[in-house]
């Protein structure tokens, strides 16, 4: 053994092996079958041999054979033995001394405790023994790695060293250069600086890191060790606010560098200044707070780049705070800050007041940077700007002016607002608040969209404060001016906008909803304002309100003969005003007698009134009450929950009109009954919203029941809406069964039963319509959730796609099953709905499609499969799709060939993001996509599929040029007639296609 | 840096998209060419000077395009910012190329210096009315960049 691991370590102090040999010694050491002892022993010999490079060669392999030792290995005797020997040879020939720097950096990362003395013993050594400067780089990193692993795992002995150390650390650091070494260096300044007394050596640390402020630096190419300019710059700017000592040193370096012609160094200069400024203080800052703020106005003034401008203001915030005293406000009315922001003020006046606007709004913000600082600057700069700037806004007649000057002046709105707490600041601008809102109100009632939506936000800010003193009749005149803007403005985020500042403000001042809410119910019974009952519903601020808006518009949609377009309207503001508040408990312990039972009423009591011609309508009233029901199941409480299962599945199963609190004289109903007439069939809308939102296992009374009858009525009942309806109900309650038997209990029966529905009668090819949407969604309930079952309805709907009656409907349903929906089987519904549940189906389904097309003998078969992966792709993420593109692509432009294939809209959307995504898939079927887009383009029927193909003409552009050449001029010429297209939308799409293909001819003219 | 005729111009702001009717949005409706949908065409051009549509400087305004869709007519007046700018014809040479690429051929453009606007307002309205000028120049490969330059789309925030 001691021999081969001699041989070993001859061979690499030779310079003939290599690493593996050092690996082999150190996995026996690590073994314990060769003692350390043994391996120093072993090392005798040429670690006292006379040639230098042999002797540099075994110190260093000691280094490398303890990196590949777990840390810790060495007892604390045995460390001090080789530190002690390492030392000594620190003082060794000058090609041994780098070698035994390298294994002491190694030595002292691997222990964490070393041996009291040793730390000390070890700095000094280095710095009387070595001179870093003559060293490489390499063995300068190692001296740093020494210093800093003692800095980290030894700090008490450094203390103890105190001045000794940071002096010798200064001579080591100064004059080095490369950013390997001083990112490590860096680290170790501002180690030592914020950790120990610099005393009188601050002067001469700071020149070491000062002079490479500001830092410039270009990595290399590839920039191999990964070391960036901003790196360097963060690094740097820790060591400056290490300590406050630094700050006579350092702030006025940085003062100069804002002066700089470089725009980096005075980035730089000012991001510092932003970082030290809170470590410094007052004392560190005051005596150049003059030069400070004159160097950020000059910045700020020249306006060079909004990122420029932003920072130095960033800077002035940063110093002012840091001027700030921290006693009371009113013992220093003539401080320093007050002073210098009273100065600025008088610097900057002939912007505020001048007409040049970019100038003017630039000083204001710097004002307002000033003021936002502390409540000292605040009181001191906003009385002397505020009314220059309200002066500014109200004579500007051009409205992108004005626009610029409110910008400021909702600025200043703000930190008035961010102050008020402190009663010296608000008193201090007391007097123009009442200015300020007038401002803002006539703005308000101007007629330029900009500046009445900035007036709105700022005024309700105003108002939501209370210390302002804004009067009652002031706030009420504001939010009726507010509120009736809502009501009239149709564009949606500006109505969103008004109607969040008037609910803001009602929140912190519930005395002014009286006035609001009778303009906007008298505004809603004259009919005029086409909004008005989103203003009501946005009025709401608690469950006294909810309860006075819910009950207005329960009154007029229980009123007997209202129009039922009406009747839709006023629920859909009912369903707005719940999804408002269901996150506040105090209305939703309400809404079970409010809200959920009376509508149930309304709406059963109207039914008996619906006629033929209003089917559309009632459908329309119907899916909004069911959102209602929908949103009422997953937010009510469990018990409330329970009593509203309870009355529904009564009032469904035995038409109990009582259960929903109807008088004993209401005529018996049979809704569940597929006979019915629509008029009662059509209410299973209510029940199907409710099943879809609520959690199934509060659902227990005769729940089964329902399942069943649900089911029975899917398949038999003639009237599409309430078909459909209950094969949501069936569905959502297979997606939400609990894990385990149940759902096997009611899925079998139901699986045969509307699969020999399907096949059965042909001849009566509506009920096996029926049967196959119903097998469609039990299909989507299976997936969305992930059932081992699923496969089963799946392939069975693929098969069903070979099927020459019922093929166009599966097809079309495959997409629905991949389509996606927030409004079922979602997790906030207590549905199911696993991750990915889409691309499983896709994998598992796809290749039985593309078998089914290749096997399909009639062409109607063939285009069912074509119909059928068009949707499914045009539902997929595109990663999913693009393993299968070269595939896909011929199959989809074959689909675009068939005439009047209703897919082609999705099928050309697929097509577009494949164009985008992977274009040599595209490129060589050039010739067959290019004249294919162009004669949908112009002839297709429908103006969207015209509008996606022109888009996907647009896309080619992005192919290269090479390919397209041939297709140019073509195109340019057929997309011609197209800007003639009766179609405005269809026309704004062909000039941009155009467009696109003619930069692309003029490119490649030479 | 070569000076600006107009270095410091004064900046309007931008309209907001047209709102899509919902007639727009059906198949079976005719949408006549009107004079906002030029005007959308046009407001989007940038100027050669600035980094601005000829919307922002004010240059074409809505009112200032007449459409006739039945008479197969548009009619165009352009502001220049001021009297003596020299890049009035290449505004409107951009206008009338835009328009040339993006309308149907069967219309005829008019484009005209809005009238007391410009110093040599008679000689641009002729230079932009003589077809030939018009199709000379756009041989000309260097103008034509310079053209370019001013119809491609700028990403607007």
């Amino acid at each position: 053994m001691a021999a081969s691991m001699k041989t070993k370590i001859a061979n690499y102090v030779a310079g003939t092996s290599d690493d593996d040999a050092l690996r082999e010694i150190a996995s026996d050491l690590n073994k314990k079958s060769l003692k350390f002892l043994e391996f120093i022993e072993g090392l005798g010999e040429f670690l006292t041999n006379v040639d230098t490079v042999v002797r540099g060669r075994a110190t260093g392999l000691i280094g490398h054979v303890l990196n590949f030792l777990p840390p810790s290995f060495l007892s604390s005797d045995q460390v001090e033995l080789v530190a002690t020997f390492l030392i000594a040879k620190l003082s060794d020939h000058h090609s041994v001394q780098p070698q035994a720097l390298q294994t002491l950096a190694i030595l002292t990362s691997r222990c964490n405790s070393l041996p009291s003395g040793l730390p000390q013993l070890i700095c000094r050594s280095i710095f009387r023994e070595v001179q870093n400067q003559s060293l490489s780089q390499s063995d300068r990193y190692a001296t740093y790695t020494v210093l800093q692993n003692i800095l980290g795992y030894s700090f008490p002995d450094v203390e103890e060293m105190g001045g000794d150390f940071v002096i010798g650390f200064i001579q080591q650091m100064d004059s080095e250069k490369d950013p390997r070494n001083l990112m490590i260096a860096f680290n170790c300044a501002q180690f030592i600086s914020s950790r120990l007394h610099l005393g009188a050596f601050t002067e001469e640390m700071f020149e070491v890191l000062g002079c490479y402020f500001p830092i410039d630096f270009t990595p290399p190419a590839n920039n191999p060790h990964g070391i960036t300019k901003e790196d360097l710059i963060l690094a740097l700017r820790k060591c400056f606010s290490a300590t406050v000592d630094f700050a006579q040193h350092c702030v006025p370096l940085l003062v100069e560098k804002m002066t700089s012609d470089l725009q980096s160094a005075r980035m730089d200069a000012f991001l510092t200044l932003t970082e030290c400024a809170p470590v410094y203080g007052r004392n560190g800052v005051a005596e150049f707070l003059g030069s400070i703020v004159s160097c950020v106005k000059r910045e700020v003034l020249m306006n060079l780049t909004a990122e420029l401008v932003e920072t130095a203001k960033a800077c002035v915030v940063a110093v002012f705070t840091a001027m700030t005293p921290k006693e009371d406000v009113n013992a220093s009315k003539d401080d320093a800050v007050t002073t210098s922001a009273v100065e600025l003020y008088q610097d900057v006046s002939k912007f505020l007041e001048g007409s040049d606007v970019t100038k003017g709004c630039l000083a204001f913000s710097l004002c307002r940077a000033v003021a936002s600082s502390s409540p000292l600057a605040f009181c001191a700069m906003t009385p002397l700007v505020l009314p220059v700037l309200i002066l500014q806004v109200k004579n500007q007649s051009q409205v992108s002016v004005q626009h610029s000057y409110l910008m400021e002046l909702s600025g200043f709105a703000q930190q008035i607002v961010k102050f008020s707490t402190n009663s010296e600041s608000a008193k201090s601008v007391s007097e123009y608040i009442g200015p300020v809102c007038d401002v803002f109100e006539e703005l308000l009632a101007t007629n330029a969209q900009e500046l009445q939506s900035q007036a709105a936000q700022s005024l309700s800010t105003l108002c939501k404060t209370e210390q302002f003193g804004i009067s009652q009749e002031k706030c009420v005149s504001y939010l009726k001016l507010m509120a009736t803007r809502a009501m009239h403005t149709v564009d949606t985020a500006q109505r969103k906008l008004y109607l969040s500042s008037v609910h803001e403000v009602l929140k912190q001042r519930p005395n002014a909803r009286p006035d609001i809410t009778e303009l906007t119910k008298a505004a809603i019974k004259s009919g005029e304002a086409s909004y008005a009952q989103e203003v009501l519903v946005a009025t709401v601020t608690d469950v006294n309100s909810f309860t006075d808006v819910n009950n207005f518009f329960l009154k007029h949609i229980s009123q007997a003969g209202t129009d039922i377009a009406d009747v839709s309207g006023h629920a859909e503001s009912v369903r707005e005003l719940l999804s408002q508040h269901v996150s506040d408990p105090e209305v939703m312990a309400v809404v079970l007698e409010q809200l959920a039972f009376p509508v149930v009423m309304s709406v059963v009591t109207h039914s008996c009134q619906w006629k033929d011609d209003d089917k559309e309508k009632v459908s329309q009233l119907l899916t909004v009450v069911s959102n209602i029901l929908k949103i009422l199941g997953y937010s009510m409480q469990k018990g409330d929950v329970t009593k509203l299962w309870d009355a529904l599945q009564k009032f469904y199963l035995l038409g109990d009109a009582h259960a929903i609190g109807l008088s004993g004289d209401f005529p018996a109903l049979t809704p569940l009954q597929p006979k019915s007439p629509w008029q009662q069939t059509r209410l299973i809308a209510l029940l199907e919203g409710f099943v879809e939102g609520v959690n199934i296992q509060w659902t227990v009374e005769n729940r089964e029941a329902v399942f069943e009858s649900a089911f029975g009525f899917a398949l038999s009942c003639e009237d599409e809406f309430s078909h459909i309806a209950a094969c949501k109900i069936v569905a959502s309650m297979v997606n939400k069964a609990p894990l385990g038997a149940q759902i096997h209990w009611l899925l079998e029966p139901v699986m045969e039963k509307s699969k020999s529905a399907m096949s059965s009668n042909s001849g009566q090819s509506a009920s096996c319509l029926r049967a196959l949407t119903l097998w469609i969604w039990l299909t989507k309930a299976m997936e969305c959730r992930s059932h081992s079952a699923a496969a089963l309805f799946s392939s069975h709907l693929v098969s069903v796609v070979g099927d020459p009656n019922l093929g166009p409907a599966a097809a079309r349903g495959l997409g629905h099953v991949v389509q996606d929906g927030d409004d079922i089987f979602t997790t906030k519904l207590n549905g199911s709905t696993t991750p990915l549940y889409k691309q499983r189906f896709f994998t598992l389904n796809f290749k039985h499609l593309l078998e089914g097309y290749e096997q399909a003998k009639s062409q109607e078969v063939k285009q069912n499969y074509l119909t059928a992966i068009c949707l499914l792709t045009s539902h997929l993420p595109l990663q999913v799709l693009k393993p299968h593109l070269s595939k896909l692509v011929p199959l989809l432009l074959s689909s675009l060939e068939q005439a009047g294939g209703q897919a082609h809209s999705q099928t050309l959307l697929t097509l577009g993001a494949a164009v985008s995504s992977t274009p040599d898939v595209i490129t060589p079927h050039l010739d067959s996509v290019v004249p294919n887009l162009l004669q949908i383009a112009q002839r297709n029927q429908s103006m969207r599929v015209r509008i996606s193909a022109l888009e996907c003409l647009e896309n080619l552009t992005n192919l290269q040029m090479l390919a397209l050449a041939p297709y140019e001029k073509r195109v340019v010429r057929e997309l011609g007639p197209v800007l003639d297209d009766r179609k405005r939308l269809v026309r704004k799409r062909a000039v941009e296609a155009r467009a696109a293909w003619i930069s692309l001819e003029n490119a490649s003219k030479p | 840096m070569v000076s600006l005729d107009n270095a410091n111009p004064v900046v309007f702001l931008r309209r907001k998209e047209r709102h899509v009717l919902p007639e727009e949005e059906d198949d079976d409706v005719t949408d006549k060419f009107d004079s906002r949908e030029v005007f959308d065409l046009i407001r989007v051009i940038n100027d050669p000077e600035h980094p601005l549509t000829l919307e922002e400087l004010n240059v074409v305004e809505e009112s200032n395009v007449k459409v006739d869709d039945d008479a197969n007519a548009v009619y165009i007046l352009f502001t220049p910012t001021i009297p003596h700018c020299s890049m009035a014809t290449l505004i409107g040479l951009s206008i009338r190329v835009k328009l040339l690429r993006a309308l149907p051929s069967r219309f005829k453009v008019d484009v005209k210096i809005s009238p007391g606007t410009h110093d040599s307002e008679h000689a641009v309205n002729k230079q932009l009315a003589d077809k030939e000028r018009v199709a000379a120049a756009l041989e000309n490969s260097h103008l034509l960049e310079v053209v370019n330059q001013c119809l491609v789309r700028r990403a607007t925030g």
